[in-house]
C-alpha cells in the first residue's frame, strides 16, 4: 500500500494505473500502427486525386470534385470498422495471452482520459504545428500542410499519455517518431521547389507535403513499441510501481 | 462544498466508512478506471495481500459499492470485480469530501 500525506493524489495513482494498463501491454500499440498503415496507403492515393485534375483519372473522368470526400467518407468508415474489430480481437488476446501475466481488466470503448491529457494534446499539438510550418517553410521553401499534422499529432498524444500515466516508452517513441519522420520528410523533399515541379526523390511536392511518409515511420516505431510493450509484460516487467 | 465556509467538524464525521479505509479506498480508485477487473489485476495493481483482497471486497459487496461475478475460466475459478453506479457515487462524492477538507485545513 502506498503512503502519501496527499490521500487524494495516492487514489488518484491507483486510478491512474488502472488504466495506463490499456497501453502497458503494447497490444493497441500494434493496432495503432495497423491503422497508420491504412493511412498511409490511402493517403498515396488521396494525394494523387488532390494532386491531378479529375480528367487524368483513369477511371473517372468525368467525376468531380466530390470523389475526394467520398475517399474521405470511406477512410473514416474503414477506420472506424477496424478500431471496432481491433477492440475485440485486442479483448480476446488480453484474455488468454495477457491475462494470466498481469490479469484482465476491461475497459471503456471510450475511455474516461483525464482532462490534462487533452490539454497537453492540444498546446503540443498547436506549438508543434507553428514550429514545423516554420521548419519546413524555411528548410524546404513549403509548409508540407499535409504531413505536418501527421507528424506532430501522434507525438503529441504519446507525449500527453506518456507523461500523465508514466509510460517511459511512450516518451522515447514520441521523441524518435519526431525526428525521423522531420528528417524524413526533409530527405524526400530535397531540391523540390515551385517552378521545376517536384523533382524530389518520392515526387512530393513542399507546399503539401505526404502524410504517407510520417505515417509508415510513426507504424514502425509503434510496432517496435508494441512488440517491446508484450514482452515486458511477458517477463513480468510491469509491476505497480510506489509514490513517484 | 464550498472550502472558504469555516471548517465543521461534523463534516470529518461524515465521510464514507465504507470507503474510508485504506484497502477499500485503493480497491475502489482501481475499479473507478475501468469497467470490471478481475481478481489478479486487482491484486497486482492494489499490491494487497490475497485474503486482504477478498475480506475488503467482500465488505464493498455488501455495500453493494462492487458487484463479485465467480465463473470458471479454462478449469480454474476466476472472480470478476466491477463498481456499481452506486459505488461510482459514492467514490466521487468520498474523493470530492477529501479534496474539500484537505483544502479547508490547508486554509486554516
Amino acid at each position: 500500500m502506498e503512503q502519501n500525506n496527499n490521500p487524494v493524489a495516492v487514489l488518484d495513482r491507483y486510478t491512474k494505473r488502472s488504466v495506463r494498463s490499456f497501453w502497458m501491454d503494447g497490444l493497441w500499440d500494434l493496432v495503432i500502427s495497423g491503422m497508420l498503415v491504412i493511412i498511409a496507403v490511402w493517403g498515396a492515393i488521396y494525394v494523387q486525386f488532390a494532386a491531378f485534375p479529375s480528367w487524368t483519372w483513369p477511371f473517372f473522368q468525368n467525376a468531380g470534385r466530390s470523389m475526394v470526400w467520398i475517399g474521405l467518407l470511406i477512410l473514416v468508415a474503414g477506420l472506424a470498422l477496424y478500431i471496432w474489430g481491433m477492440w475485440i480481437v485486442v479483448k480476446l488476446v488480453k484474455k488468454r495471452m495477457v491475462a494470466p501475466y498481469t490479469g484482465f481488466a476491461e475497459h471503456r470503448f471510450i475511455m474516461r482520459v483525464d482532462h490534462k491529457v487533452y490539454g497537453w494534446y492540444l498546446i503540443l499539438y498547436i506549438c508543434g504545428l507553428g514550429i514545423l510550418y516554420g521548419l519546413f517553410a524555411w528548410i524546404s521553401g513549403g509548409v508540407h500542410m499535409m504531413s505536418v499534422p501527421f507528424i506532430i499529432s501522434p507525438a503529441a498524444i504519446l507525449v500527453g499519455v506518456g507523461w500523465y500515466y508514466q509510460i517511459r516508452r511512450y516518451l522515447w517513441l514520441a521523441a524518435v517518431g519526431l525526428v525521423l519522420a522531420f528528417l524524413l520528410e526533409i530527405f524526400a523533399t530535397t531540391q523540390a521547389n515551385y517552378l521545376a515541379g517536384p523533382q524530389n526523390y518520392l515526387d512530393i511536392l513542399p507546399q503539401w507535403g505526404s502524410p504517407v511518409l510520417p505515417c509508415l515511420v510513426w507504424a514502425a516505431l509503434f510496432l517496435v513499441s508494441g512488440v517491446l510493450g508484450l514482452a515486458g509484460t511477458w517477463r513480468r516487467a510491469h509491476e505497480p510501481r510506489s509514490a513517484a | 462544498m464550498n472550502p472558504d465556509q469555516p471548517l465543521d467538524l461534523s463534516q470529518l464525521v461524515e465521510v464514507d466508512r465504507i470507503i474510508h479505509e485504506p484497502a477499500r479506498a485503493a480497491i475502489m480508485a482501481v475499479l473507478y478506471g475501468v469497467e470490471s477487473a478481475d481478481f489478479k489485476f486487482l491484486l497486482e495493481t492494489t499490491q494487497l495481500t490475497k485474503g486482504n483482497l477478498s475480506v475488503h471486497a467482500r465488505k464493498l459487496q455488501a455495500a453493494e459499492y462492487l458487484t463479485i461475478e465467480k465463473s470458471f475460466l479454462n478449469n480454474y475459478p476466476h472472480t470478476r470485480y466491477s463498481m456499481t453506479k452506486l459505488g461510482r457515487a459514492a467514490f466521487k462524492a468520498y474523493v470530492e469530501k477529501l479534496k474539500w477538507l484537505s483544502k479547508a485545513m490547508e486554509g486554516k
